[in-house]
C-alpha cells in the first residue's frame, strides 16, 4: 500500500452532507485519503476504473465505501449491486450511511450485501462520535480482505 | 293409520263395490227363490182345489147313481163315468203334484183306497141295477158301506186339506221372513256401501284438493322467489318456468315451454351445453354451475348478461328434472368492479403515502442535520469571537432541530404502524417491561423512582409494537413524576367489563379529565414545552397500536395526584387474567 491510496470512498451528493462528513473526519484525522464521487455512475467509475478514472490502479481499492442512497444518476442500491456482483469489488466492505431507516432500504441494504446500515443522527454531536468510530473500525480495527490481484503475483494458495 | 290416502282411497271403493255386489247377488238369489216359492204356492193352491174338486166328483158320482136308480136313464150311467174319470184324472193330478210330501202321499194312498173303494160301491150298486139282479137288501147293503167310507173319505180329505193349508201357512210365512232379511240386507248394504263411498269420495277429494294447495303453493313460491327459476326435463327441454325467467329474459312462458334451455345462453355456449347437461345427469346433485366461470343469459332482444346459476336435480313421474336458480349478477359484478376500483384508488393513495413518507424520511431530516452539523461547527470554531448571547441562541437553534428531529422520527413511526401487518407471537408481559424499565435507568438514576410490577400474563400480539405501548407510558410515567419526592409507578392487572385490563399508574403532576379525549389525538399535549418535553405523538401511537390489534386505551387522572392509563387487548382474556392473579398473589 502506497501513501497515495484511497482508503475511504465517500459516495454523497450533497454539499452541505459532504462538508459536515469530512468535518468530521478530518476532526477524527481519517480524511487524508478519500475519494469523493457526487453521483452513482462517477462512484462506479471510479471502482472500475472506468471514464475519468480509466487510468487509475485496478488494485488500488477503497479500504471502505460510504454510501448514500439518494444520489443521481445510480442510485446508491444500485452502486451496491454492481459492487457485490462483481468478483473485483464484491470484497470491499460498504457501509450504508444514509438519512433513513426505513424498513425497505434496510431490507434492500443487507439483501445486495451492504456491510453495515447506518442512519445520519440530526444531531451532529452524535454524527461525529459516529463517524470516528466508523473510521476506527474499518481502517483501524477491522483486517482487510486478502489482495488476490496484480499487486501480489504469487497466489495466496501456493 | 298407517295406511296413505291412496290406498284408503282405494279400500274404501273397492269394499262399497263388493257390497253392492253382495246386495245385488243376495237380491237375485232372493228373487229366484221368490218365484220358486211362488211356484210351490201355487200348486199348493192347486192341490187344495183339487181336494175341493175330489169331493165334488164323489158328489156328482153319487148324484148320478141316485138319478140312475131312480130314473133309469142311461146318460146317467154315462154322466156318472164321466165323474169317476175325472175322479181319477183328480186323483192322478194330486199325487203328481205333491210327489215331493211324502206324508201327503201316504195321506192320498190311503184315500185314494177309500175313493176307489167308495167309486166301486156306487160301480157296484149301478152294475147290479143294470143286470136287474140287485135286490133291494143289496143296493141298501151297497149304500150303507158307501156311507161308511165316505166317513172315511171326508176327514182324510179334511187332513189332506189342512196339511196344504198349513204348508201354506208356513211358506207364506217363511216367504214374509225372507222378505224382511233382503230388504233389510238391501237397505243396510246399500246404506253402508253409500257411506263408505261417501267416506272415500271425502277422502279423494280432500287428498285431491291438498295436492291441488300443494300444487298452488309450490307455484306461488316459484312465481315469489327472487331467482328465475327454469325447470328442464333430461332432454334439456324447459317444463316449469317462474315470472323472473319472462322478465330477465324477454320472453313469455309460452315462448319458453316445450323448448330447450339452450335458447337462454349465448351462441357460444349451445354447442358444448348439452354435454353439460349429461354429465349432470350421470350424476345429479345440487352444485353451482360453471364454477369460477363467468355465466352469460342471453336475451329476446339478443342482449347479454352475467348471471350466476345454481342446479339442483328434482324427482318427477316423468324422470330426473333439473331445476336451475338463475340469477342476474349485474350489479353484483358492477359493484365489485366497483370495489376493485376503489381498493386500486385507495392502494395508489397509499402507495403515494409511502413514497410520501419515504421521501420525508429521507428529505426532511437532511436540512434539520445541515443545521445542527453547521451550529456545532460555528460553537465550535469560533467560540471566541462570538459573544455569550450567541451561544444561547445558537443552543436554542440546536435544540430546535433535535425537536424536530424527534418529531419526524416519531411520526414517521406513527405512519409506519398503520402500513406494517401485525407479526403476532406470544409475548411474556413481565419480559418485556423488565427490559424496558433498564432503558431508564440513567434517566432516573439521581431520583428515587418505586416501581410496583405485577405477575403480567403471557399475551398473543406484536411484541415490537407492544414494546413501544409500554415504552410511551413508562416514559410518561417516568417523565411527569419527575417534581414528585418518593414517585411511584405501578404496572399491574385490574378488574374490566369483559376482560381484565393492564394498566400503568403514576403519581406524578395527572392532569384535569376534561383533556383526556385531546390526550390521544396527534400533537395534542397537556402541558408546557419548558415543563415536560415531547413531541405529543407517544400517546397517539400507543392507541393506533392498540387499536390495531383490537384493544383499547383509556385514562383516569387527576391534577396533583397522578394518571392511570389502562388497555386491553383481545388475547387478553379472564382465563389468562386470572391465572396471572392468582399467582401475583402468592408472589
Amino acid at each position: 500500500m502506497t501513501v497515495n491510496d484511497v482508503e475511504i470512498l465517500l459516495v454523497e451528493d450533497n454539499p452541505a452532507d459532504l462538508e459536515l462528513t469530512l468535518h468530521a473526519l478530518r476532526q477524527s484525522k481519517l480524511a487524508n485519503h478519500i475519494e469523493i464521487a457526487r453521483d452513482g455512475e462517477e462512484a462506479l467509475d471510479f471502482l472500475f476504473c472506468r471514464g475519468a478514472h480509466s487510468s487509475r490502479n485496478r488494485a488500488d481499492v477503497p479500504r471502505v465505501v460510504l454510501l448514500d442512497l439518494k444520489i443521481p444518476k445510480v442510485d446508491g442500491l444500485e452502486v451496491l449491486q454492481h459492487i457485490k456482483q462483481d468478483p473485483r469489488t464484491r470484497n470491499i466492505p460498504v457501509v450504508i450511511l444514509t438519512a433513513s431507516k426505513e424498513q425497505q432500504d434496510l431490507i434492500a441494504g443487507y439483501r445486495l450485501g451492504a456491510n453495515s446500515y447506518l442512519q445520519k443522527p440530526v444531531d451532529f454531536d452524535a454524527f461525529q462520535k459516529m463517524i470516528v468510530q466508523l473510521g476506527m473500525y474499518w481502517l483501524v480495527v477491522n483486517e482487510p480482505p486478502p489482495q488476490a490481484n496484480e499487486s501480489n503475483p504469487r497466489s495466496p494458495i501456493e | 293409520m298407517g295406511l296413505n290416502y291412496r290406498t284408503k282411497t282405494v279400500l274404501g271403493f273397492a269394499l262399497a263395490l263388493a257390497i253392492l255386489l253382495g246386495v245385488g247377488v243376495s237380491s237375485y238369489r232372493r228373487a229366484l227363490l221368490s218365484d220358486q216359492e211362488a211356484t210351490t204356492v201355487t200348486r199348493t193352491h192347486v192341490v187344495l182345489e183339487i181336494l175341493e174338486s175330489l169331493r165334488l166328483h164323489l158328489a156328482d158320482a153319487e148324484l148320478n147313481r141316485r138319478g140312475y136308480l131312480l130314473t133309469h136313464r142311461a146318460e146317467f150311467v154315462e154322466s156318472f163315468q164321466r165323474a169317476h174319470d175325472r175322479l181319477s184324472d183328480a186323483l192322478k193330478g194330486l199325487r203328481g203334484l205333491i210327489s215331493d210330501n211324502a206324508p201327503q202321499q201316504r195321506r192320498l194312498d190311503s184315500l185314494e183306497q177309500a175313493l176307489s173303494l167308495r167309486m166301486s160301491y156306487l160301480q157296484n150298486s149301478i152294475t147290479l141295477f143294470q143286470q136287474q139282479r140287485g135286490s133291494k137288501a143289496a143296493q141298501e147293503d151297497l149304500t150303507l158301506k158307501g156311507v161308511q167310507v165316505m166317513a172315511q173319505i171326508r176327514p182324510q180329505i179334511t187332513a189332506m186339506e189342512e196339511q196344504e193349508q198349513m204348508l201354506l201357512e208356513k211358506r207364506s210365512q217363511a216367504e214374509q221372513q225372507a222378505f224382511r232379511e233382503s230388504r233389510w240386507i238391501i237397505l243396510l248394504g246399500t246404506a253402508l256401501a253409500l257411506a263408505l263411498l261417501a267416506a272415500s269420495s271425502l277422502l279423494y277429494w280432500r287428498e285431491m284438493n291438498r295436492g291441488l294447495e300443494a300444487e298452488r303453493r309450490f307455484h306461488r313460491l316459484l312465481e315469489a322467489a327472487p331467482d328465475a327459476f327454469v325447470v328442464a326435463d333430461s332432454q334439456g327441454r324447459i317444463v316449469i318456468v317462474n315470472q323472473q325467467v319472462e322478465i330477465l329474459f324477454g320472453y313469455s312462458r309460452s315462448d319458453l315451454l316445450g323448448k330447450t334451455v339452450e335458447m337462454l345462453m349465448p351462441d357460444r355456449f349451445r354447442q358444448i351445453h348439452p354435454k353439460h347437461r349429461q354429465n349432470f345427469h350421470s350424476a345429479p346433485s345440487a352444485r353451482p354451475m360453471g364454477t369460477g366461470m363467468t355465466l352469460f343469459g342471453l336475451r329476446r332482444d339478443g342482449s347479454e348478461f352475467p348471471v350466476e346459476i345454481s342446479l339442483s336435480p328434482l324427482e318427477a313421474e316423468e324422470g330426473i328434472l333439473v331445476v336451475s336458480a338463475i340469477r342476474d349478477v349485474t350489479d353484483r359484478i358492477k359493484t365489485q368492479e366497483d370495489l376493485r376500483q376503489r381498493t386500486e384508488e385507495l392502494e395508489a393513495t397509499n402507495r403515494e403515502l409511502e413514497a410520501f413518507t419515504y421521501s420525508v424520511s429521507h428529505d426532511l431530516r437532511a436540512p434539520l442535520r445541515h443545521i445542527d452539523g453547521f451550529s456545532r461547527i460555528l460553537m465550535d470554531e469560533y467560540a471566541g469571537e462570538l459573544p455569550q448571547q450567541a451561544h444561547g441562541h445558537l443552543r436554542r437553534i440546536r435544540e430546535a432541530t433535535s425537536h424536530m428531529g424527534n418529531l419526524v422520527d416519531d411520526l414517521l413511526n406513527l405512519s409506519r404502524i398503520g402500513r406494517q401487518p401485525l407479526a403476532l407471537q406470544k409475548t411474556n408481559l413481565n419480559a418485556l417491561v423488565a427490559k424496558i424499565k433498564t432503558d431508564f435507568s440513567s434517566e432516573i438514576a439521581e431520583r428515587q423512582v418505586d416501581w410496583h410490577i405485577a405477575l403480567l400474563p403471557t399475551v398473543e400480539c406484536d411484541p415490537g409494537l407492544i414494546k413501544q405501548v409500554f415504552f410511551n407510558l413508562m416514559a410518561n410515567a417516568v417523565k411527569f413524576t419527575r417534581p414528585q419526592q418518593g414517585a411511584r409507578i405501578e404496572i399491574g392487572l385490574a378488574d374490566g367489563d369483559r376482560q381484565p385490563a393492564i394498566f400503568v399508574r403514576d403519581n406524578g403532576v395527572g392532569f384535569d379529565m376534561k383533556y383526556a379525549d385531546k390526550l390521544f389525538g396527534v400533537f395534542q399535549r397537556l402541558h408546557r414545552q419548558e415543563d415536560f418535553e415531547g413531541t405529543g405523538v407517544g400517546l397517539a401511537t400507543v392507541e393506533r397500536i392498540l387499536r390495531k390489534h383490537g384493544g383499547r386505551i383509556w385514562v383516569q387522572a387527576e391534577p396533583g395526584s397522578g394518571a392511570t392509563f389502562y388497555f386491553t387487548l383481545p388475547s387478553l382474556t379472564y382465563s389468562q387474567g386470572k391465572a396471572a392473579e392468582a399467582v401475583g398473589a402468592q408472589v
